[in-house]
């Protein structure tokens, strides 16, 4: 079976707005942060939070969207413990905004709509979800506000979505409408030319990668059995899987009705105009600054213009240091000691000044890139002043040649079998001693005439 | 004693607030017993704060939030629901110093129009002029208590599609129900939301407009509340419209009372005649439509989780535990609607009957503002017939039962506000007219009517 996978993406966003959606309680994660409105008490009426309307506008803005005339909230009803009213308030007919587009790289990625909703409560299991005696309701989420953003299936892989989710929140980053306290949640929808199949209750970005890979394995496989059918499916983080949650012979029924309790609420052209005026510059038309203005090349202006707070280091370092080092060092050695932390480039905002040391020292050769990197590694940690770490650890470069000669030769007498190697045309070889060299001077060794020194002691020794 | 007069005579301290309200309460317990009014009545009732109507005793409907009061909309699912926040309503009325001496029985949800649907938990009201037929519904104890009551008193009701003029009408009291959105919903438990209105019945018209001032206007906790001011109308010669289909369908005695009524007024106004046909002709089925379909949605969040009836849940499975409260509490009326209300919103009946009602009910509308091209107020019976005997009820079929709401309907759909007047017959039973007029001249139309009842005595 080689049918290409297509694949559509529901993005649920949560935005950072002060309070619910239609309540004053306070948004996000605080105790005691419900009402009768977001509890669904008999008797209590739901207000419309305009920050969140103008929060919602913003995204449909920024990805191109066309914009609804009039926002209308419907109920849209089905049993469930985590639906304090048991319907829930959403949009149906018109959405907020339709017909959005977003570009990644050189596909078009099209956004069939995107509305406003109201988020659930949470629920926890004691233990797994098909044996637990009971659950527990959580309503401090109840009423945290939405968007909800669905795609045309125009993905054709994983990688795909992961980019199209990591733009998606750099823009909503740049909006001012989200940040690391907001949750993101996606259900993937997934067929190989076969029965759709709905993955629900995707907590990532990373996860969404690794979901839809296990899906498009799996469906191939059950595809050969003959056993594939159309159904919705849970992810399961733990055990990486997804699991069946119940098959899906048609549509459900919601029985929508329009929410009584909410008058219509016209967007004005001036209203539009207001928000399209103050919209802040978008990660595309900042990737063709920083190409202009700093001279970097595209990839890095890509990397930097998708990450807000490391861009932000880049610019207020740009001015100091060659641009193109700093770029380059930022979007890999950085960005890679992050992503291997787990952290975000928002956390080390307050070492900008030391990242600039850092590499003020690289550029006057003071020290090598390599030690840069080990000493960014450490620096993301924790916060420490680098030219005094650079004196004690004795990491200033080395280009005394006596000096570096004698280690040189102690490695190579010790490596007569990688010195036939070399001899033999595996040329790799020569990487492993400078890396051997390097190491040993902690990373101090002027890694170009190591590589001199080597070659030609390589040269002299004895057949 | 009226009250204006009453608060008058409270200022210069001529009542003494404890002792009346002390009496008042064993009066309550004492017409409860034998009439059935309340479903909890207030133990030691005093005035929370000084205001414009400072030691006004005030009953309200059960379907109206009161803070520390248990509420129960009179079903057995809400059984046992003590609320922590007031409704709007009630707020304003104890910023004024008036005092809430208890709750009133009505049909579960507002479901009815004759109170007898209701929890198993509670015990029909039985109408002041004979225990053996009903009030009318569903706000029954508001009427009943209202014509029973020697002392001053107002009741707050609400009305769906003919909550408050029913019950007025069967009890020979005063019901005054506002514009759309006049009074904040905010605190009253929804049966259909763009439809419900909290009004007033009273034992005199004068005692109405008093309490309309404390309780109307903008309320931000209702998103449908109205900013807009209520307007005066300048009038040389009023004119009353009158719909000859609407006195053709009631009974005879009815008939002729509200014709000796019209009579009385042509002396002072003109007489013009107006047509509601398309009120008239689809209005009960538009009605029960959108009325169901909005019942039924609200009407989920009672799955015994979070408020009201809960009982033993662990190893139930989610589905099976809702059905079986929902199953076990909610009586045969409340099950029909949401049965109804469910249906008619279901995809493929969707179109048929809920997208048809909305768009019938703007058409009534509609109409409604043709007809007040001609005419300042509307002027109908209010019932198609008097108070039933309370077995009489038990034998009617469903869809008489639904068609009896005829002629309250029309101005419900259409939002416009509405009074009752009692109006004398030769039976022993006093009858009705509704008068109605414009959106948002409220207080015009109650000055008005004001004038009628005194023309027509």
């Amino acid at each position: 079976m080689t049918e290409k996978a297509k694949i559509g993406l529901e993005v649920h966003i949560q935005i950072k707005t002060k309070s619910k959606l239609f309540c004053s309680c306070p948004s996000g994660k605080s105790e005691n942060n419900v009402c009768p409105i977001c509890l669904g008490m008999p008797g209590a009426l739901p207000t419309p939070n305009k920050k969140a309307i103008e929060y919602a506008i913003r995204l449909a803005l920024a990805l191109n969207c066309e914009l609804a005339e009039k926002i209308i909230f419907w109920r849209k009803c089905y049993f469930y413990p985590d639906l304090p009213k048991n319907f829930q308030i959403t949009q149906l007919e018109p959405p907020l905004a339709k017909n959005g587009k977003l570009k990644i790289g050189k596909k078009i990625i099209y956004i069939r709509e995107l509305h406003l909703e109201e988020d659930p409560a949470s629920i926890t299991y004691p233990a797994d979800i098909h044996s637990s005696r009971y659950c527990i309701v959580d309503h401090s989420r109840s009423g945290t506000p939405l968007i909800e953003l669905v795609t045309e299936p125009c993905f054709d892989s994983a990688k795909q979505c992961r980019l199209f989710l990591t733009k998606l929140v750099a823009i909503l980053k740049c909006l001012k409408i989200f940040d690391e306290s907001c949750v993101l949640r996606v259900d993937a929808n997934v067929s190989l030319n076969g029965p759709r199949v709905e993955i629900k209750n995707i907590g990532s970005i990373k996860e969404v990668e690794r979901a839809i890979n296990y899906e498009i394995i799996r469906q191939k496989h059950f595809a050969k059995l003959g056993k594939l059918k159309r159904e919705t499916r849970l992810w399961d983080s733990t055990s990486k899987t997804t699991k069946p949650m119940r098959e899906k012979e048609t549509e459900e029924e919601y029985g929508y009705i329009v929410e009584p309790n909410i008058s219509v609420i016209e967007i004005t052209k001036e209203f539009i105009e207001k928000i399209k005026k103050e919209l802040p510059e978008l990660p595309d038309q900042k990737a063709e600054r920083l190409i202009k203005q700093y001279k970097i090349k595209p990839e890095f202006a890509e990397i930097l213009s998708l990450d807000y707070d490391l861009c932000e280091i880049f610019e207020n370092i740009a001015t100091d240091i060659s641009p193109n080092l700093a770029a380059s060092f930022l979007c890999t050695e950085v960005a890679g000691a992050l992503n291997y932390e787990e952290l975000e480039a928002k956390a080390i905002l307050d070492r900008t000044e030391e990242i600039k040391e850092l590499l003020e020292m690289v550029e006057k050769n003071k020290i090598t890139r390599k030690a840069a990197k080990k000493i960014v590694e450490k620096l993301i940690s924790k916060k420490f002043s680098v030219k005094q770490f650079v004196s004690t650890q004795d990491m200033y470069l080395v280009s005394d040649e006596k000096k570096l000669e004698e280690i040189c030769k102690k490695v190579v007498k010790e490596n007569k079998k990688a010195v036939e190697d070399y001899k033999n045309g595996k040329e790799k070889v020569l990487q492993f001693f400078i890396g051997t060299v390097m190491k040993m001077t902690n990373f101090s060794a002027d890694p170009q005439l190591v590589r001199k020194i080597i070659l030609r002691l390589i040269e002299n020794s004895a057949n | 004693m009226k009250v204006l007069e009453f608060l008058q005579k409270v200022k210069q301290n001529e009542i003494n607030i404890e002792d009346y309200l002390s009496e008042i309460v064993q009066k309550v317990r004492k017409i409860n017993d034998e009439y059935h009014y309340f479903n909890s009545i207030v133990e030691n009732p005093k005035p929370e704060h000084k205001g414009k109507l400072f030691g006004l005793p005030v009953s309200v409907k059960d379907l109206i939030i009161t803070k520390g009061i248990e509420t129960t909309a009179s079903s057995d699912i809400l059984k046992g629901f003590i609320p922590k926040y007031d409704a709007t309503v009630v707020e304003r009325l104890k910023n004024a110093g008036a005092v809430i001496i208890g709750k009133t029985v009505c049909d579960a949800f507002g479901f009815g129009s004759f109170n007898l649907n209701i929890g198993k938990s509670f015990q029909p009201p039985l109408n002041p002029i004979d225990k053996k037929h009903v009030t009318g519904g569903s706000s029954g104890g508001a009427g009943g208590i209202t014509q029973k009551a020697d002392f001053t008193h107002v009741a707050i009701a609400t009305s769906t599609g003919g909550s408050i003029e029913c019950p007025s009408a069967f009890c020979g009291v005063y019901g005054f129900c506002p514009t759309y959105g006049l009074v904040s919903r905010y605190g009253l438990i929804s049966y259909a939301d763009s439809l419900d209105k909290i009004g007033i019945i009273a034992k005199y018209i004068e005692d109405i407009k008093p309490v309309l001032k404390i309780i109307a206007g903008h309320d931000e906790k209702d998103n449908t509340s109205l900013s807009q001011q209520v307007k005066t109308k300048e009038v040389e010669c009023l004119k009353v419209g009158i719909v000859t289909q609407a006195l053709e369908i009631v009974n005879e005695e009815i008939r002729k009372a509200v014709e000796g009524c019209i009579k009385k007024i042509e002396k002072h106004a003109e007489i013009v005649e107006v047509s509601l046909q398309k009120a008239m002709k689809y209005g009960v089925a538009t009605y029960y439509i959108i009325a169901t379909a909005e019942a039924s949605t609200n009407l989920a969040r009672y799955c015994g989780l979070r408020f009201g009836r809960n009982e033993k849940i662990e190893s139930k499975h989610f589905r099976e535990y809702f059905a079986e409260i929902r199953g076990k509490y909610f009586s045969e009326e409340e099950k029909r609607r949401i049965l109804l209300g469910t249906f008619v919103r279901m995809a493929g009946f969707k179109q048929r009957y809920y997208v048809k009602a909305t768009k019938i009910r703007k058409l009534v509308i509609e109409e409604y503002k043709q007809a007040f091209n001609k005419a300042d107020i509307i002027l109908t019976p209010t019932m198609a017939i008097f108070p039933p005997k309370i077995d009489e009820v038990e034998k009617m079929d469903i869809i008489d039962i639904y068609n009896s709401d005829l002629l309250t309907i029309p101005p419900n759909l259409a939002g416009v506000p509405h009074i009752t007047i009692p109006v004398q017959t030769n039976k022993k039973f006093p009858t009705s007219i509704m008068l109605c007029s414009n959106h948002l001249t409220d207080y015009w139309l109650i000055d008005i009517a004001t004038k009628i009842d005194k023309w027509i005595k």
